[in-house]
């Protein structure tokens, strides 16, 4: 059975979480200025984090094939350009 | 009351109007013969079945469009020689009445194959055994993981389902890795490809999910998903699977036995991730909220800020100072008022006291009384002298009287007394013993009265008054 790195979801939903945590905290408590504007640091990266995991969301392909896996190059479209040939596709 | 009565052309009209009302679009399975096209495009032919039969109109501008219109479903085309084959066919359209001819007709918009031949027998009879066997229990269908990260995907490497998958998989979920477990997905080698792409993808033990997906065909392209094989692979997979065969209608036995059914490869995409729009929308929701709470915070904090100032400032030692000082001012101007108003009290009662003084005082009602005090004093002395003496007189005649009394009583007890002096003397019997008397008595003391208590030698004591002598008795001698 093969390892498997931690899954980008589960890292999406933990920023995710945080983010909705930290605006719950913000929005109902009194707090420090130095703890609210940590949290306010801590908010927005998480935001830019879950942005930026979207945004760079690419889904990896392969096939498996004579007992490995292989990369598998599918078009999206059969018309279009055959030149692309990157290993992964934007999808 | 008399029935209405209808011309021809009202009650074909109203016909018309019912028909065309109560069944707006409807799905018809029966099978086709006297298939006519004409030149136009347009195709006539009858639907019918063992009891009954219905005219069917199929016009060009239709048959044109061999996609579902709301669904956008592609359905194979039907050309007259399918048709004119025979067999079973499905026609979607509208019944319509044609009042010149007085004929009720179906304005078709689609013809499907029915293929209820021996395949669908098949088919029916497998799926009841695979039913008993509880391949499609309810209760034994696995929640499909939402977002998956690893994905096994089994189908062929060529044809639209892959394509179609991977288009909508594009602008949905995260990074994930999709692994495809090519194989045959027609054709007689089919089934136990795909069974043994199932079990491989089942032993590596690591996708999330599996999804087995093929495009639209006729019943024996999909044929291969009706296997016993496939269902069994289905059945006994270790990972959840989710399986998008052919196109809405199409409901192969992998369908019913997987652990949930997409209507079309497209379709099982949307089912495994959530559209990375609707992701970045929420994330862009969050962070506005996140700014606004920022900015609340920090006017919230503001406003804290002035009124600790104002706390402060309240509480500085110099707001005491003067705190204390007005307090004193006013204890002060408190105290002088009562202390006044206190003095004047007393000086007022004081004057009024001496002015009541003055009134009451005056020389002469002073001399006034003096002389009644020594009035009433020398009457007193008056009269206590006087009752005295009277008193003192009383006592001694009381006294006087007591001694006279007294006096007499004791005199005549006195005489009393000497006369039974005398009385008690004469009683005495030593006076008779005086007189000669003697008391005899036996030695013991006892008086002797009779003969019969004494005998002749006894001796006796006789008691005379200046003694007593001892006797013995001679004789006895009684009374005679």
């Amino acid at each position: 059975m093969e390892k498997v790195k931690n899954s980008e979801f589960k890292n999406f939903e933990k920023q995710f979480s945080r983010l909705q945590a930290i605006v719950q905290e913000l929005e109902s408590e009194s707090l420090a200025l130095e703890k609210g504007m940590a949290l306010y640091r801590e908010g927005m990266l998480c935001s830019q984090n879950c942005a930026s995991m979207l945004e760079n969301a690419r889904h990896q392909l392969q096939k498996w094939q004579n007992g490995e896996a292989q990369p598998l190059n599918v078009e999206a479209e059969p018309s279009q350009d055959k030149a692309s040939t990157r290993e992964d596709i934007p999808f | 009351m008399q029935n209405a009565v209808y011309s021809v052309s009202e009650i074909t009209a109203q016909l018309k109007q019912k028909l065309e009302t109560t069944f707006p679009l409807i799905w018809i399975r029966g099978e086709v013969s006297g298939v006519k096209e004409m030149n136009s495009g347009h195709m006539y032919f009858t639907l019918k079945d063992a009891h009954a039969q219905l005219s069917c109109a199929w016009f060009a501008a239709h048959r044109r469009v061999n996609y579902n219109l709301t669904t956008g479903e592609v359905y194979p085309r039907i050309t007259r020689e399918i048709m004119e084959k025979g067999g079973e066919f499905i026609c979607c359209g509208r019944l319509s009445f044609y009042p010149q001819r007085g004929t009720c007709q179906l304005i078709v918009e689609n013809v499907v194959c029915s293929g209820a031949g021996a395949l669908a027998q098949a088919f029916q009879a497998r799926k009841e055994e695979l039913a008993r066997l509880g391949y499609f229990d309810a209760k034994r269908k696995r929640p499909i993981p939402q977002n998956p990260s690893r994905i096994a995907l089994i189908t062929s490497e060529q044809g639209a389902a892959i394509r179609d998958f991977l288009k909508i998989a594009k602008d949905r979920g995260l990074s994930s890795q999709i692994r495809l477990f090519p194989t045959l997905v027609q054709g007689k080698e089919a089934a136990s490809a795909i069974a043994r792409a199932i079990a491989l993808a089942c032993a590596q033990n690591w996708a999330e999910v599996i999804v087995l997906i093929r495009g639209g065909g006729s019943l024996e392209d999909l044929w291969c998903f009706n296997e016993q094989e496939v269902a069994d692979a289905v059945y006994h997979s270790t990972l959840p699977v989710l399986a998008g065969i052919g196109h809405e209608i199409d409901v192969t036995l992998a369908d019913l036995t997987c652990d949930l059914r997409a209507a079309t490869p497209t379709h099982a995409a949307e089912l495994l991730w959530q559209p990375r729009s609707e992701l970045l929308s929420n994330v862009e929701a969050q962070k506005a909220r996140l700014l606004l709470a920022c900015e609340n915070y920090l006017s919230g904090l503001g406003v804290r800020l002035k009124h600790e100032e104002r706390a402060l400032a309240l509480a500085s030692p110099k707001h005491k100072l003067a705190v204390f000082e007005e307090r004193l001012a006013h204890c002060r101007h408190s105290f002088q008022t009562r202390w006044q108003a206190f003095l004047q009290a007393k000086e007022q009662a004081l004057s009024e006291l001496s002015r009541r003084l003055q009134r009451q005082m005056t020389p002469e009602k002073l001399d006034g009384t003096l002389a009644q005090v020594a009035r009433l004093s020398e009457r007193l002395g008056y009269l206590l002298q006087s009752r005295l003496t009277e008193q003192t007189q009383t006592l001694e005649r009381l006294e006087e009287t007591l001694w006279q009394v007294m006096l007499r009583r004791l005199e005549g007890r006195q005489a009393e007394l000497e006369k039974w002096q005398a009385q008690l003397q004469g009683a005495s019997p030593l006076v008779l013993l005086e007189r000669g008397y003697a008391l005899v008595e036996n030695l013991e003391g006892e008086l002797l009265r009779s003969l019969k208590s004494v005998k002749a030698g006894q001796m006796i004591r006789l008691r005379l008054s200046d003694g007593s002598l001892l006797a013995e008795i001679r004789a006895l001698e009684g009374k005679r």
